[in-house]
């Protein structure tokens, strides 16, 4: 039995962008999560809350990171415009 | 008769009136609140955090987790509790995915309800979720009405009256059958698997799909990491189906997560996919060739969860086996289950359930 339970790639996560956490269902009910900030840090374990069952997530640091930049420039820039108009 | 709920329960899906990390012992479930009796009980099902239940009247109540919808009643319920929209339809087969639910009537109506976001219901991509159960309508070439629904975690599939087989959700996987060329964002919401005909069971696992035909063949395809495809691990997914079990006395298909099951008119299962956690009730790896279980006979009523399963026999005795944590397989403790072991030794066991990590049971 291998130590992960499943290796999930990071687009079949789930984004809540208020909490800035990716989700993915774990066979209990529950969901394995992990932080955008972790992920930044170079992190690769979702854990779930309710049990031991740990997930390992498939990304590439340097796109994730690269991606995360590019959404939060629009998001300045955007705010800029609303301010401008 | 008395209805009895263990596993997980986080969300309140166990239908206790209270929400607790997990249930290692059976419970009683009480339903005075509700017009609910656990002998006209037909059918259980239920997703990641909910539960829906299916009487003899062709009613459905439901309970836990209700963040999508995914209840069809206003708010989120710890008790099991009438979904009035479809009071006036007489239901006829009820099925979950993770967090989206689906009823067929008995004149063959379908109705949907819970979370879109993946096209998952076969409504329109503009609705992400919904908390009203909605009739699906399609047109007249695809289906005149459906007979039978099983739902994945992010797919469903359902038999026709014409007993072809309409798929919607995501195809990230191969999941839905639609081959080579298929793109989550170029396909409409519901589609017909291609040259599929006289289906007459379907189960929808993780991120695969079983079908069994009347000749007794099993066509299956999606992701097939541990095998559960029932082909060799070095296809990762298979994108369109193959057939990959014959065998004329096969009755239904059925899916856990990463493993599947098929069982004869005669009581006999055959199982492959992952047992990394006992899930095949055998000893071994995973294995993708479907086995016959040699423990376990005359089996009449069978059901996979995510990783554990139940079973009940001719002398309605209730064996389950699998993945054990959260006490999912009702032992009484959470070491995993590696082969078929009776629980409620002393009872005859009418119905039982084993929905995503939870279980119920319809006792004597």
């Amino acid at each position: 039995m291998s130590v992960f339970h499943d290796e999930i790639e990071i687009e079949d996560f789930e984004y809540d962008e208020e909490e800035e956490m990716y989700y993915y269902p774990c066979p209990c009910g529950d969901r394995f999560c992990i932080s955008k900030e972790e992920l930044l840090a170079g992190e690769e374990i979702a854990t779930c809350p309710s049990c031991s069952l740990i997930v390992k997530v498939i990304y590439d640091l340097e796109t994730f990171t690269q991606e995360v930049s590019e959404v939060s420039k629009l998001g300045d820039n955007l705010n800029k415009l609303q301010i401008t108009n | 008769m008395t209805l009895y709920s263990w596993g997980p329960n986080s969300y309140g899906q166990l239908g206790l009136g209270i929400k607790s990390e997990q249930e290692i012992e059976p419970k009683e479930v009480n339903l005075s609140s509700t017009d609910l009796k656990a002998q006209n009980i037909v059918q259980i099902a239920g997703g990641g955090g909910h539960t829906l239940i299916l009487d003899n009247n062709g009613h459905v109540y439901s309970c836990g987790l209700n963040s999508k919808g995914q209840l069809g009643c206003s708010d989120d319920s710890l008790k099991f509790e009438l979904i009035d929209i479809l009071k006036e339809f007489k239901i006829v087969q009820i099925a979950c995915g993770w967090d989206f639910s689906a009823a067929v009537s008995e004149c063959g109506k379908l109705f949907v309800w819970g979370n879109n976001a993946y096209t998952q219901l076969g409504l329109s991509k503009s609705i992400t979720c919904t908390g009203i159960p909605s009739r699906l309508q399609v047109s007249q070439k695809l289906a005149t009405g459906f007979q039978e629904i099983s739902c994945g975690l992010r797919h469903m599939a359902v038999i026709t009256k014409e007993n072809g087989l309409l798929v919607a959700g995501t195809g990230s996987k191969g999941q839905l059958g639609l081959g080579n060329n298929y793109n989550d964002n170029n396909y409409l919401s519901i589609s017909k698997v291609p040259d599929l005909d006289d289906v007459k069971s379907i189960a929808c696992g993780q991120h695969h799909t079983l079908a069994l035909k009347t000749d007794g063949t099993v066509l299956s395809w999606g992701e097939n990491k541990y095998g559960q495809v029932g082909l060799s691990v070095d296809i990762a997914t298979a994108l369109v189906p193959s057939s990959i079990l014959a065998d004329n006395m096969l009755q239904e298909v059925h899916a856990g997560w990463t493993h599947s099951a098929a069982l004869t008119n005669n009581g006999e299962v055959y199982m492959w996919g992952r047992n990394s956690y006992g899930q095949l009730g055998m000893e071994g790896d995973d294995c993708r060739k479907p086995q016959k279980m040699k423990h376990l006979k005359n089996v009449k009523l069978l059901s996979l969860g995510s990783e554990h399963n139940l079973a009940i026999n001719a002398e309605d005795q209730l064996f389950c086996w699998g993945w054990n944590e959260h006490g999912n397989c009702g032992t009484g403790n959470v070491k995993n289950v590696l082969k078929p072991k009776q629980i409620f030794v002393q009872h005859k066991v009418k119905y039982a359930a084993a929905c995503t990590g939870h279980s119920f049971a319809v006792v004597e």
